[in-house]
């Protein structure tokens, strides 16, 4: 645009000479006049020129070399057009400012306001505090606790992730080698995937439900009778009196860590089994027409051909995995309802920041989640690191 | 065929576009419509409509949208909303600790100024133009009110009330109608366990020690029941803090946290006993429902024989194998020999929120929201809405209609017939209820007060279900509500 | 698992034990006797364990359906059946006529149902819309700052979500947009990954093809209609797919931004489930005046409201499987 001005002004027509001299006061008004003239009449001509170049029938050759006989409105026109991937993406770009760009900068910020209301927006002055108070559970709301989240969240991610992968590249070997009814199994397994957490979250719980009172036992659930074959005592697995080891002010509470573990691996397995069994497809049969001439045993062709060609979709599977895991939050409630277990000892670092909210302390939410922020992103990098390792190692 | 399929696909988008916008434009005029929130169910909102009706039809031009969120926390959850975008309603439910968190967005009206004010008022709606003759209440009606119902309302029961320009005497809640809790028992089982009065009829236990003493001989007759059930955890802990004394919360800006000392964990420790000993059920270990659903099957059928709960809730309380009788609940023997029956009080209060929607005659929606409010404590309503809820209602006066006489002696008003069932129980219960009024305490509230209702009740959790050492749990909390 | 394990290492040792007998007298017929039992050995194991699998993969699925229609006492039995003895369909009955969770107001399944598709169909259209122009935009057109903008949205995808709710929260809460359709569908409308996905679908269909339409004189719009989706249907058909099922799985915004009226079906799930008496005075365990088992939340019901929430989602699977599959192994979420 300032381009196109100054290409007008340049074009500018000289003033016809005045029959009477003015003197250079008022010469410079008229000069001045005309110029805005000519400048408005330009525009004009601009205006026109592009609009009816608009409506003008395209010509069927648009990469036809015109020549710099193209009026200024056609090249404005051609200018603009070039830009016109901005309309493209317009709508895209207003919502993301408003939902994804604006709300990092607030998060920021807002982070940093000590007692923030977020209803009339005050606070009393800037500074670590709702990060201080966040990571020393010193809320004083009585809602979830920032390391007891975070230490679940952990714990629960780097036992259920490397399981599920473990188990499915075993199911994926064992698909791999069948040749009949393999489209059956592979549906089947591929069932959970398209669950609802919180829906199958409550089919669990029914599993490891005890109903009854302290006095009298409905009953015990299925898993407590199946482990009373084996001599096994029935245990509260998710209910109010769920056994748990105290670690000072650190809960740990072993028996829904169980269950959420199994429900993590029933759930994680078919996208990963999906993964990796077609990684599995894909690999190329003479590798195993040769090992098969050299007479190398199933195993060591797992090992030595299958295992180091699906490398990159294990370590997918895994960082993958863990990023999923960091963010776990429904099936804990589908699990445990919505408190997270006993007074949040089931909570998630995600449970924390949405439990924050609903209790209206925005400060601690947001500080909450600057926290998750920032340990996501270590995950990420420590994720890189040695992802690539393994990449050069193979 | 595909032009048809595009055509069809393009209908159905556009139609639940239609559906969509049509859904979400709510159109109201909200310089004449009051808004109200509550966390009423069906039933008790269909006889709210009552008083809307006739609010409607006094002062016509002017009406009332009456909206239910869902429970007390999303009452709260959704006027903090509002109050954010500046949609607020007019009128809302609330208990004392929401409104803490109301009042720093300085729209919270003190009603004060209109509770008895005997001035008029002329309003113009269109072709209506109507005289209040008197804003207020007449102080025939106010002289009916329950004055122990008014103090926690009153803004020096709320921290921050100063920075946000209330003075101490404002006038921030209005009590809407209130319950308490009650003992509900057994009368079967106490005749069978030979707790009997020189009538031959079931005598309820006054104090906590005889309570026990039914309890063990009742899980003696009856090994899988369990011979008490509390409905609610915290109300437990906080109505033993004021019987024994060992204190709970202030309203001292200073020390609000008192639950932490060594006669609460010698309580919790002798019931955590009984607990063990499988006398005891509550909501928090009995999977978060009622302890009545479990009363109702009585001791034979591993159910309980006592069970204590609000009286807003007799209606579930209704046994099937037997009639349930209603008692005050038991009080706590003193050293001195005295005994202390102190019960809870509480039940939503009303809260006035100005200036929502950004209308321009916000103060004259002030008065006709006060005159909505009149209708809502008018003393006919009330005797209804309390007949229909069993909560107790907030003025003398009600007692004396002859409808709610009527139902209190255990006849429907309606038909004139003896009530039964869960009816019958409600009106025991209001009887029961009544009696108790100056036995009423209520814990101040404060930015926090609802947290440590919270963590006591994870206290009480703690302690039962994990076998938790008391005084470790009670540090625990007083931690978790911010206490130092 | 363990039984696997063992075949396999079975398998091993016969293996190196076979390379060493190399030297040995040569038995044909053994060798391939042998060879033949190991392998059915071999793959009775492996079908054993996958088998297995499969059913543990299942059962969750057989125990909502059965349970969703078992009487209660019988779900109650100490020891569980696993087929009803008596079919209880008024379960289904109950779960629709039942409002949601403790409070009891008038958010019905049809209301809760109707709002799920509402939000559900125009979130997924719309949201499809934007996605194509966006990706046709970064795939095909040229502007200034198209390599910075595209740069700086695939950043975003590394800031997680959650980072976002609280100020969104805020936003929607000042807009005073709570309580609306339009809460649950404008934030969630751009997916960056979903665009990423279809720019490079967009980028493959090689360019002499736009030359040629251009030749033939349609224009942008026209190029990306008649040519474009057509070429790129499978991803887009996935991508709607994992959009609609993502909506319908959404479950901490609606609960955060709305009332019960307007949440989705997901809310309406995890609510407790009460024998309610209803207005006619019907009541699935009736003893006395109102049910046996008064306000206690049923298993029972729950499963049935489970299987209204499921069902639909195994049913989507089943007849669209192809396209499910695809584009999860694309993009690795759930919309």
């Amino acid at each position: 645009m300032t381009e196109n001005d100054k290409d007008i002004i340049e074009t500018e027509p000289q003033p016809e000479a005045p029959k009477k001299k003015h003197n250079r006061f008022v010469q410079y008004f008229i000069n001045l006049g005309a110029r805005i003239k000519g400048w408005f009449v330009d525009k004009f001509l601009t205006v026109k020129d592009f609009f009816s170049g608009l409506f003008r029938k395209k010509p069927k050759d648009e990469f036809a070399y015109d020549g710099p006989q193209l009026s200024k409105g056609e090249k404005f026109r051609r200018g603009l057009k070039a830009q016109s991937g901005w309309l493209f993406v317009a709508p895209a770009l207003i919502l993301m400012a408003v939902f994804t760009f604006y709300p990092i900068v607030a998060a920021f910020v807002n982070s940093f306001k000590q007692g923030y209301s977020s209803t009339t927006g005050a606070f009393n002055g800037w500074g670590f505090d709702n990060f201080v108070r966040v990571l020393k559970g010193d809320t004083g709301t009585g809602g979830a606790n920032f390391v007891q989240c975070l230490v679940n969240t952990l714990i629960l991610t780097f036992i259920s992730v490397p399981l599920s992968t473990l188990l499915a590249l075993l199911i994926s070997v064992g698909l791999n080698s069948i040749k009949r009814v393999q489209k059956a199994y592979q549906t089947i397994l591929f069932l959970p995937y398209l669950t609802n957490a919180l829906a199958m979250g409550a089919v669990f719980a029914t599993f490891f439900k005890i109903i009854g009172t302290k006095s009298y036992t409905e009953t015990v659930g299925m898993v407590n009778i199946v482990l009373g074959w084996f001599g096994i005592d029935p245990v509260d697995w998710v209910g109010a009196t769920s056994p748990h080891w105290q670690i000072g002010s650190l809960s740990i509470p072993w028996a829904k860590y169980i269950v959420a573990t199994i429900y993590e691996v029933w759930s994680g397995l078919p996208f990963k089994i999906l993964i990796l069994f077609s990684a599995m497809q894909s690999i190329n049969k003479q590798y195993y027409d040769a090992a098969k001439v050299d007479g190398a045993s199933r195993w060591t062709v797992l090992w030595k051909i299958t295992a180091p060609m699906i490398m990159p979709q294990i370590s997918y599977l895994l960082v993958t995995g863990i990023m999923g895991g960091m963010k776990q939050y429904s099936a804990i409630v589908g699990l445990f309802g919505e408190t997270m277990g006993q007074a949040y000892d089931m909570g998630t670092m995600v449970g924390y920041l949405y439990n924050y909210i609903e209790l209206g302390q925005m400060g601690y939410a947001f500080a909450g989640s600057l926290m998750l922020f920032v340990i996501i992103m270590i995950i990420t990098f420590i994720n890189n690191k040695v992802t690539k390792k393994r990449t050069t190692y193979r | 065929m595909k032009k048809i399929l595009t055509v069809a696909l393009a209908g159905c988008i556009v139609a639940t576009g239609c559906f969509a916008f049509a859904g979400c434009s709510g159109g109201s005029d909200y310089e004449h419509t009051i808004v109200f929130y509550s966390s009423q169910g069906d039933d008790l909102s269909k006889v709210t409509d009552s008083a809307i009706k006739a609010f409607e039809s006094k002062y016509p031009g002017w009406t009332v949208e009456h909206s239910q969120p869902g429970g007390y926390n999303e009452v709260l959850n959704k006027v903090r909303g509002d109050l954010t975008a500046g949609l607020q309603p007019d009128l809302a439910y609330c208990y004392a600790d929401h409104v803490a968190q109301y009042i720093d967005t300085k729209t919270v009206v003190d009603m004060n100024k209109y509770l008895t004010s005997s001035e008029s008022y002329t309003y113009t709606v269109g072709d209506n133009t109507k005289t209040i003759e008197r804003i207020g209440f007449s102080e025939a009606d106010k002289a009916n009110f329950i004055e122990g119902y008014f103090n926690e309302g009153m803004a020096v029961n709320f921290g921050g009330h100063k920075a946000a320009g209330y003075e101490d005497d404002a006038l921030l809640t209005l009590p809407f109608v209130k319950s308490t809790e009650l003992l509900y028992y057994n009368p079967d089982a106490l005749i069978e366990l030979g707790e009997v009065d020189e009538n031959g009829k079931a005598a309820p236990p006054t104090t906590w020690d005889k309570l026990w003493e039914i309890c063990t001989k009742a899980k003696e007759k009856w090994p899988s029941c369990t011979p008490l059930g509390y409905d609610s955890d915290a109300n437990w802990f906080i109505t033993m803090a004021e019987q024994l004394g060992f204190g709970y919360t202030s309203a001292d800006d200073d020390q609000h946290f008192l639950f932490n000392n060594e006669n609460a964990a010698a309580w919790l420790e002798k019931v955590a006993g009984y607990y063990e000993d499988g006398y005891i059920i509550t909501q928090s270990t009995y999977e978060g429902a009622y302890t009545s659903t479990l009363f109702v099957k009585g001791p034979e059928n591993n159910g309980l024989v006592f069970c204590i709960g609000s009286s807003g809730g007799a209606s579930n309380q209704a046994g099937t194998g037997f009639t349930t009788e209603v008692a005050p609940i038991p009080g706590s023997k003193l050293e001195d020999g005295t005994v202390n029956y102190s019960c809870i009080s509480q039940g939503p209060s009303l809260v006035m929120l100005s200036g929502g929607h950004s209308v321009t005659n916000a103060s004259e929606k002030e008065i006709m929201t006060f005159q909505f409010v009149k209708e809502l404590l008018d003393v006919e309503f009330q005797a209804k809405f309390a007949k229909a809820s069993g909560y107790n209602p907030m003025r003398t006066d009600v007692y004396d209609v002859d409808s709610y006489k009527l139902f209190l002696s255990g006849t429907d008003p309606d038909e004139g017939a003896p009530l039964e069932g869960k009816q019958l129980v409600v009106a025991k219960a209001a009887n029961a209820a009544v009696e108790l009024t100056d036995r009423f305490f209520v814990s101040p509230a404060f930015v926090g007060s609802s947290t440590a209702r919270e963590c006591v009740d994870t206290v009480m959790e703690r302690v039962f279900a994990n076998g938790m050492d008391p005084a470790e749990a009670l540090r625990k909390a007083y931690k978790d509500c911010g206490g130092k | 698992m363990a039984k696997f394990n063992k075949s396999a290492a079975e398998g091993a040792v016969v293996g190196q034990w076979d390379l060493s007998s190399g030297g040995e007298k040569f038995d044909a017929e053994k060798v391939r006797k042998r060879e033949k039992t190991k392998y059915i050995i071999k793959n009775v194991l492996v079908y054993l364990f996958l088998t297995v699998c499969a059913v543990l993969a299942f059962l969750p699925f057989y125990w909502m359906i059965i349970s969703s229609l078992k009487v209660e006492e019988e779900f109650r039995e100490s020891v569980p059946t696993f087929f009803p003895h008596t079919f209880q369909w008024k379960n289904y009955w109950m779960i629709f006529h039942q409002v949601t969770s403790e409070s009891s107001t008038n958010a019905t399944f049809g209301r809760i149902l109707a709002n799920t598709l509402i939000v559900g169909l125009l979130s997924t259209f719309l949201g499809l819309v934007i996605i194509v122009i966006t990706a046709y935009a970064f795939a095909r057109m040229e502007f200034k700052g198209k390599n910075l903008l595209f740069a700086v949205m695939l950043a975003t995808m590394m800031i997680p979500g959650e980072l976002f709710t609280a100020s969104n929260y805020i936003t929607v809460a000042k807009a005073g947009m709570t309580d609306s359709y339009v809460v649950l569908i404008l934030p969630f409308l751009v997916s960056v990954y979903y665009i990423y996905l279809l720019r490079n679908n967009f980028m493959q269909i090689p360019n002499s093809l736009y030359q040629a339409a251009k030749i033939d004189g349609l224009s942008d719009l026209g190029y990306l209609i008649k040519v474009m989706i057509p070429l790129t249907a499978p991803t887009l058909i996935s991508i709607t797919l994992l959009r609609f099922i993502g909506t319908w799985n959404s479950y901490i915004w609606p609960r955060l931004v709305n009332t019960q009226p307007w949440q989705m079906i997901t809310n309406w799930v995890t609510g407790g489930f009460v024998d309610r008496v209803q207005p006619d005075g019907f009541v699935l365990y009736p003893e006395g005046a109102g049910s046996a088992y008064g306000t206690m939340p049923l298993d029972t019901l729950k499963m049935a409201a489970v299987c209204m929430v499921s069902l639909p989602l195994l049913i989507l699977f089943i007849f669209c499987r192809k396209y499910i599959m695809r584009g999860v192994s694309k993009s690795g979420t759930k919309g």
